[in-house]
């Protein structure tokens, strides 16, 4: 019997106006952002190889100077623009995506600037995630608003439940047929996007960028089980199509205006967090307290030699400076990674923003990137620092004082670039990004049951004359 | 009978579902618009007021002219609680370089402590008023025949001695009046939110821009109705009315302001800021190379070291306790370097704007792809008013930068590179020669210059070096024997003078855009509701 009714829904809902209205649309948006996306992309990976090329060249000069400069340089390390953004850019233009560091500590990130145009409204790109929350969560309401309300205005849904059927297997028909001919919508335009992205060369199709569509695919449609089942709802909770439709727009508003436009407000009133000027003060007074501390001569310095006994104490009050303003900025940025963090939990309860975040997932993308690679390179950072100290402890002319800032009392000899430790980015593995996403995907299906389940119920309370 | 119609559409409309909801929607939507608006200028308010003091602070305690660099704070705009425009993007600091032109504000732009915050967005009152305004006017436009017509009240209508035009008009007129009250009640309530929040002081030049603001919405309203009406006339049954009507809307409201950004950033290049840099950067390397040549040509000085000295970039230089031909020196190499920096800065100036040119290209092709949705043109019309758009926003810039030609004409007025004062607070009669100061300073153990040096020479311990000309301490040798430098003739920066109509000159064709669109399709409406099946 359900399959009657699907073939029914289905075929009603393929040949009704809304689906050609919506397959156009879908896939004109498609077109244009992939096109657009692929445009941009070559932009953004030119200038990426400008700062690469300079970052290694940078690096290159100095180890074929001096160990100690290479060490204790600061430089900021640029993140690659992701290949395949076009199905999320996890809004990794807005995030840090550079890394400062030495070998002796990874002292922040930046979001490095020249990439984007101030004169430009800040402004969504038409990747496949947007697509998806925005037109898609609206095609999925507009499937099934009226699948109750409308047929009972029409006096075919009193008929249809004299048959022997039951009004549960009509229910689950209508809502299954929804998300399927949502898939009749995404997936022409996916292909068509990877066509496109196929077709405009420079961006390699392997293997993993079709997993990740297809892992796309299914997180789009639990978005659209969800999206569907409050149609559904407002289909049985309103007693004609108009009124469901205002209910089906207002959540809709709420979904994808109301919630994700709200979170920097609830990040500052919910989780507050320290000043960075605070901060920043806190820094400079245990500084001040640590050079007053200092025994004198601490900050002495005129001399090429390197075992001038004041250069051991500046040594060691680098190193306390370093390890001091340290421990004051690392749980600050925990504080502002937990920050975010919490406003994002909180902002789920969208389940189109909840999508969002699992599309940022299936792609390796986002936030979760971001942070994968800032614990990654507080690994580097220490191994960068051990090949440091080897290469010193081989050279007999220097005193091993280790001064994380200066260039005074540490090997002054070259090495052999090939021999530096390097950071390459990883890319996620699966468990890295099912580990994050795991909540969401539990709470985006119960979501989709518990909203359907209370369509349900008060499907079966529903007059149907 | 005009009226008569549009009394009944009126009547009608106000009983149905939808404007109870409608108006729901609008007591949620707009209030949560300005809380979030509010709230952000709070921040932008409290921001300022530190900034400023800060800069007051740091300008007022000076003792030489090389170190007087003011800053030009530019005060947040109450009226982006309206509409943020662009200037949540941009900082709110100039600092007013001799050596540069001022190019793009500085500071921290979004009031946002944590960077990863950035990532969210957040809408404001014209964002809001954007979606609900023209989803409320297609919802009432979308089935004025095809209803009537399903109801079969269309024919009945028809069949007395009634025009179709005035039935046109009726119902425009019905439907307008139904929203009016809306769009008065979210215009009221916002203001009276602002109002209570009492953290946005309006004044009435600023009530007269809501007003503005009000009359722009009401056309952009239009516009919607007219589109909706458009289609329903076109359309046989009320359901395909209103799915074409909802695509329209998403795509006008949603699609195409994204879209024209992003089509722009990616199809329109900027000039990279890397490259600028280093434009900037060889600039200042020629500059250098042409102040060292002719720095050697100074004559000698007879004891070549300063006593206290600060020195920074863009001509910084404050020194105490130096020789008189020391200071002369360097009054002499100040009256070379601050010409220089100049004629540097208007050199640089090309590059800069070519730079400024390419962002400023960006935005106006954005802008112009924006435009084919009436959001869009509202949007920019509503960021106008609101004097939060890119051009009001180049208008501050471009007021900082005469700021700063004012203030070099003040340095000129007091021919101040000239003056000991750019470089020393040390009045010159007090100034000594080397042979004095070493007298002086040793306490009578060496005489002159040559006997110390000579001595100095043989001592190993570089600290006995310096204490021996520490055992009397001369007068003027440091900034504490100084007061800050007067600056109250320091020209001040003048904040924008508005009018009504400032920086509205933009806004005229826009409006008349939106206005062409509305008589398009009336027309268009009006031909197709001829042709109309009414049975």
């Amino acid at each position: 019997m359900l399959k009657t009714i699907l073939k029914r829904e289905i075929q009603h809902n393929l040949y009704s106006l809304r689906f050609i209205l919506a397959l156009v649309l879908v896939l004109g948006v498609f077109v244009a952002g992939t096109f657009s996306f692929t445009r941009g992309h070559r932009g953004a990976l030119a200038n990426y190889r400008q700062a690469e090329t300079q970052f290694q060249s940078e690096m290159r000069d100095q180890a074929g100077q001096n160990a100690t400069d290479l060490a204790v340089t600061r430089r900021t390390y640029p993140l690659r623009p992701r290949d395949n953004a076009f199905i999320t850019d996890g809004k990794e233009k807005y995030l840090p995506n550079g890394v400062v560091f030495s070998a002796w500590n990874v002292f922040s990130f930046l979001n490095i600037s020249g990439s984007t145009n101030p004169f430009l409204n800040v402004f969504e790109e038409l990747n496949w995630s947007y697509i998806v929350a925005m037109i898609l969560s609206f095609v999925a309401l507009l499937f099934t608003f009226d699948a109750v309300s409308g047929e009972k205005e029409e006096k075919t849904l009193a008929l249809a439940l004299a048959n022997s059927i039951s009004r549960g297997t009509l229910l689950f028909g209508k809502y299954l047929s929804a998300v399927i001919t949502f898939a009749a919508i995404v997936v022409p335009g996916i292909i068509l996007s990877l066509l496109i992205v196929l077709f405009s060369g420079g961006i390699p199709l392997t293997s993993a960028v079709l997993i990740e569509a297809a892992g796309f695919l299914i997180v789009a449609a639990l978005m659209a089980a969800v999206l569907s089942a409050f149609g559904l709802f407002c289909s049985v909770a309103a007693r004609n199509s108009s009124v469901s439709l205002l209910l089906a727009l207002t959540f809709w508003l709420l979904f994808t205006v109301v919630v994700p436009n709200s979170s920097a407000f609830l990040a500052k009133t919910v989780y507050p967090i320290e000043k960075s000027e605070s901060v920043t003060a806190r820094v400079a007074r245990v500084f001040d307290d640590l050079s007053k501390a200092a025994p004198p001569g601490s900050w002495m310095m005129n001399s090429g030699n390197p075992f001038l006994p004041q250069h051991e104490l500046r040594a060691n009050l680098q190193r306390k400076r370093m390890d001091a303003e340290k421990s004051i900025r690392d749980p600050y940025y925990q504080s502002l990674f937990r920050q975010f963090e919490r406003t994002r939990s909180l902002t789920a309860a969208s389940p189109v923003v909840m999508f969002q975040f699992l599309a940022e997932a299936a792609a390796g993308g986002g936030y979760p990137r971001f942070r994968q690679v800032w614990d990654d390179f507080h690994i580097y950072q220490g191994q960068f620092l051990a090949y440091f100290k080897a290469t010193d402890a081989g050279d007999p002319k220097s005193p091993h004082w280790y001064n994380p800032n200066e260039d005074v009392s540490t090997t002054r000899l070259p090495v052999a670039f090939a021999t530096v430790p390097q950071f390459i980015e990883k890319p996620m593995s699966f468990s890295e990004r099912l580990q994050p996403a795991l909540p969401f995907l539990i709470a985006i299906a119960a979501y989709a049951c518990l909203v359907f389940l209370l369509s349900y119920v008060l499907f079966v309370r529903y007059d149907v004359r | 009978m005009i009226f008569l119609i549009a009394r009944k559409e009126f009547l009608n409309n106000l009983l149905t579902a939808r404007f109870i909801i409608g108006f729901l929607l609008c007591l949620v939507l707009i209030p949560f618009s300005i809380l979030l608006s509010v709230s952000d200028y709070r921040d932008q308010s409290a921001l300022y007021r530190q900034d400023r003091d800060a800069v007051d602070k740091a300008t007022k305690e000076v003792y030489v002219y090389s170190g007087l660099r003011p800053t030009v704070v530019l005060p947040p705009e109450p009226l982006s609680v309206f509409s943020r425009g662009i200037r949540s993007q941009v900082g709110n600091r100039v600092k007013i370089y001799l050596g540069e032109k001022p190019l793009l504000t500085e500071g921290k732009a979004a009031v946002r402590d944590n960077p990863f915050l950035a990532s969210f967005f957040s809408v404001d009152f014209v964002d809001i008023a954007a979606i609900i305004f023209s989803l409320l006017a297609l919802l009432f436009s979308y089935d004025a025949f095809s209803r009537e017509k399903e109801s079969g009240t269309l024919k009945l209508q028809m069949s007395n001695s009634l025009g179709r035009s005035a039935v046109l008009a009726g119902k425009v007129l019905g439907i307008l009046l139904t929203l009016l009250p809306i769009l008065i009640f979210c215009f009221l309530l916002s203001a009276v939110l602002v109002l209570i929040s009492g953290n946005a002081a309006f004044t009435g030049l600023q009530w007269g821009r809501v007003a503005l603001l009000f009359g722009a919405s009401l056309i952009y309203l239009a516009v919607f109705v007219f589109i909706g009406l458009f289609i329903s006339a076109r359309s046989r049954t009320s359901v395909t009315s209103l799915v074409v009507c909802l695509f329209i809307w998403v795509f006008f409201v949603f699609i195409v302001p994204n879209l024209s950004a992003y089509a722009a950033e990616s199809f329109v290049a900027v000039p990279s800021r890397e490259n600028l840099t280093r434009v900037l950067a060889d600039l200042d390397k020629e500059r250098d190379g042409v102040l060292n040549d002719r720095r050697k040509a100074l004559p000698e000085v007879d004891w070549d070291i300063y006593w206290w000295m600060s020195g920074r970039d863009d001509g910084y230089m404050e020194t105490y306790g130096c020789t008189k031909s020391k200071f002369e020196q360097e009054r002499q190499v100040s009256m070379i370097q601050g010409p220089l920096l100049i004629d540097y800065a208007d050199k640089k100036w090309a590059a800069q704007k070519s730079y400024l040119d390419g962002l400023v290209h960006q935005s106006r092709v954005a802008e112009g792809i924006a435009m084919i949705s009436p959001s869009g043109v509202f949007r920019l019309i509503a960021s106008a008013i609101c004097s939060t758009d890119v051009q009001s926003h180049e208008g501050d810039l471009d007021r900082a930068r005469q700021y700063r030609e004012t203030f070099i004409r003040y340095f000129q007025g007091k021919n101040i590179f000239a003056s000991f004062r750019y470089i020393t607070p040390t009045p010159p009669e007090a100034m000594l020669t080397g042979d004095q100061l070493v007298e002086k300073r040793s306490g009578g153990r060496f005489k002159t210059v040559r006997e110390y040096d000579d001595w100095a020479g043989k001592e190993k311990d570089f600290r006995a070096r310096w204490q021996a000309l520490q055992k009397v301490k001369v007068r003027f040798d440091n900034p504490d024997d100084f007061s800050f430098l007067d600056i109250s003739d320091m020209p001040k920066y003048s904040d924008r003078a508005d009018s009504l109509l400032t920086g509205l000159s933009g806004v005229i064709p826009r409006i008349g855009l939106l206005l062409i669109e509305i008589i398009l399709l009336f027309y268009l409406g009006y031909v197709a509701f001829i042709r109309y099946d009414v049975r």
